[in-house]
């Protein structure tokens, strides 16, 4: 597209040409200011901070901030840092991606290429699961945790995250298997390949687009959830947002504001490290059965 | 090496009928070409056949046994897609091979087979690319690797050329009619296009919203068209209609022709007396082949053309010879135009009425009514030859 001939462009062509530019680098500044605030916030010294200006480049590089919030973060009274919260999150947001998008695919495809009586009903019912304000769902959710006995854990969260997962990442095989070839399916079901093996060796590998959607999803969602966390889990089962907002809260005297930006900064790089590997494919997926490739 | 029979095969989706009963029967060995125009339920008849999907009622027997109820996978039978159908991840040996993966063969053995496929198919050289870097017939090639891999007991084509260019279509057809020719299995071959039916076919099923028009060799229904429809159907450009009134008499029957533009013209036709006696004096539609309508001054060998003067509206040069297509006087329906062969050399100008010679042992005539064909006087026989009588009558 980049070598498009665009014939002889007049004055009003480069003149409206460049105010769309304009307005795009303000919406880039607008967006990207807060990182900055925080990024350069957080390598500054307390003392810097306070006196200097929101915006100025630190004059020298203090990694006080970071090594603070990485190792002697407190929650209430315990000071152990980040890392097991940190680590609590990996393990619910990961499993809380990896089943969804595995039983998604699945279900997905069910739904759309083997389709049986009832199953448009199944789906339009599921899809409903997707549309529910959580806020409904948290007490009765709760009280079925305790009732398992999963409740104030990770297992009980993650299994939260899983169950509401699963509606979304239905949907988005679902729609992405409809737009599959019917005639791959007639041809498999007169060839002798069966449901999963066709699934395996045809359906899931020519997913990729949308697998990667999935991921980004569950990943940040889960990722970044408070509602669930903080109502479903106790102090040592807490979340890294969770925990972010407890350093955040119980800091008493000075304000460490360097503290709270590395913290802040740390809690949410895996988010990042999440969309910088996987969303070129991100908008290749959201894309995908929009045109035919 | 399988029969096949159809019986009284009906099929609904709501309250629309897509099959009416059908019946056909393909003995071992048949390339049957099921043809007809879109919406006539040669795909869901072939669909019905596949297994994928159901008939709501008669038998679908294959080698005798009914198999309406059985699993497409346990028919034994193998199908080619007009999308081809290909799996897109996977290359085109593992493409051809998958369906043996289904059954348990060892890799090494799925590959040798899919190489010895390969070789037929002339695919040797691409067996480990993606089917997106094929071209359209090595794709189409690829499809029927992964048919003939199973050597199943019946061959289906579903429209199998029509998403090639018109000079591979050409290739192709000869490819799968040599591979019928190799392998003598049962084939099915749906197609809209008659000129597939015409070359392919041991026998031509022609339908028309779900109800079998004719079933025959392809010289049967060429030749021999049970009806108008199937008439004008089979044969490109198609079959000529000119509607008249029969009158009785000596050599059997005249037909009495108004020409569009004022006069009329008449033709002496061998029809036998019993007809003649039925349809005198009512209108009947005389169907004529453009090949036996020829120019005046091409050579007509023997004694079986007569000539009428027509109006002629264009003349179409296609190198070989020269369409001329002439008016009609069947009136504003969709077979208003007529087409005769003239010789690449014609000298007949366009506009004004020209000399035509028909050859009346080639023509059908049809009840004007039912449209049925009532008379094909290729079915005459050479004993009893037309007389040459010039029977044109100026207004």
């Amino acid at each position: 597209m980049s070598d498009m001939v665009l014939g002889k462009q007049s004055g009003r062509d480069k003149l409206f040409r460049g105010l769309v530019y304009v307005i795009l680098g303000v919406f880039v500044l607008f967006y990207l200011t807060p990182l900055y605030v925080m990024v350069v916030t957080s390598v500054k010294s307390l003392d810097e901070i306070l006196s200097g200006s929101l915006l100025a480049f630190p004059k020298t590089l203090d990694f006080y901030g970071w090594d603070e919030a990485w190792n002697n973060a407190c929650v209430g009274t315990e000071c152990r840092g980040m890392a097991p919260f940190m680590i609590n999150s990996l393990i619910a947001a990961s499993l809380a991606t990896v089943i969804p998008t595995a039983v998604g695919a699945l279900n997905g495809y069910a739904l759309s290429l083997w389709r049986f009586k009832g199953s448009d009903l199944l789906f339009g019912m599921l899809l409903f699961g997707a549309f529910i304000p959580f806020q409904i769902v948290l007490l009765p959710m709760a009280s079925f945790l305790g009732w398992i006995g999963w409740s104030s854990s990770l297992t009980g969260l993650t299994f939260t995250y899983i169950v509401y997962g699963l509606p979304f990442t239905t949907l988005y095989f679902r729609n992405f298997y409809v737009s599959f070839p019917p005639d791959l399916v007639k041809a498999a079901r007169i060839d002798g390949i069966g449901f999963f093996r066709f699934f395996w060796r045809v359906a899931l590998p020519s997913s990729v687009p949308i697998m990667i959607v999935s991921v980004i999803w569950q990943f940040t969602n889960t990722w970044n959830d408070f509602l669930f966390a903080s109502t479903m889990t106790k102090l040592e089962s807490a979340t890294v947002m969770v925990a972010l907002n407890n350093f955040v809260q119980v800091a008493n005297g000075v304000k460490r504001y360097n503290v709270d930006m590395a913290a802040a900064i740390i809690a949410g790089l895996p988010t990042i490290a999440v969309y910088l590997i996987a969303g070129r494919y991100f908008l290749r997926g959201l894309m995908a059965g929009a045109v035919k490739g | 090496m399988a029969t096949l029979e159809i019986v009284n095969v009906t099929k609904k989706f709501g309250s629309v009928t897509v099959l009416k009963g059908i019946d056909i029967v393909a003995a071992d060995g048949e390339f049957l070409v099921l043809v007809g125009p879109s919406g006539c339920g040669k795909s869901t008849l072939l669909s019905a056949i596949a297994g994928l999907q159901s008939n709501d009622g008669g038998e679908i027997r294959i080698n005798g046994i009914d198999v309406s109820e059985q699993h497409p996978k346990d028919r034994d039978i193998a199908m080619v897609f007009q999308t081809y159908a290909l799996y897109p991840n996977l290359s085109v040996w593992e493409n051809i091979a998958f369906p043996l993966e289904a059954r348990g063969i060892s890799k090494a053995e799925r590959r040798l087979e899919a190489e010895k496929v390969a070789g037929l198919l002339h695919l040797t050289e691409y067996l480990d690319r993606k089917p997106r870097q094929l071209s359209g017939g090595q794709r189409q090639r690829v499809a029927m690797g992964r048919a003939l891999v199973r050597d199943p007991q019946i061959f289906l084509f579903d429209e199998p050329l029509s998403n090639l260019d018109a000079k591979l279509r050409v290739v192709m057809r000869t490819e799968i009619k040599k591979m019928h020719k190799n392998l003598g299995t049962t084939m099915v071959y749906v197609t809209h296009d008659q000129i597939e039916a015409m070359t392919l076919a041991t026998k031509i099923v022609v339908l028309r919203d779900g109800e079998v028009q004719q079933a025959g060799s392809p010289d049967d229904v060429y030749h021999t068209p049970k009806n108008k429809f199937v008439a004008s159907f089979m044969g490109s450009p198609s079959m000529n209609f000119i509607k008249g009134i029969l009158r009785r008499n000596e050599v059997g029957a005249r037909i009495e022709i108004v020409r569009p533009g004022g006069g009329e013209v008449a033709l002496d036709l061998p029809v036998s007396s019993n007809l003649a006696r039925q349809f005198d004096g009512k209108a009947v539609i005389l169907g004529i082949r453009p090949e036996a309508m020829i120019d005046a001054k091409s050579e007509t060998k023997d004694g079986t053309y007569q000539r009428i003067e027509w109006p002629l509206e264009i003349l179409e040069p296609t190198g070989a010879d020269t369409i001329a297509v002439l008016k009609s006087n069947m009136g504003d329906d969709s077979e208003g135009e007529m087409v005769a062969r003239f010789s690449a050399k014609t000298s007949a100008t366009p506009g004004t009425l020209v000399s035509i010679n028909i050859d009346v042992s080639a023509v059908c005539l049809f009840d004007a009514q039912t449209e049925d064909a009532i008379f094909h006087a290729s079915t005459v026989g050479k004993s009893v030859p037309a007389p040459i009588l010039l029977s044109e009558r100026k207004a």
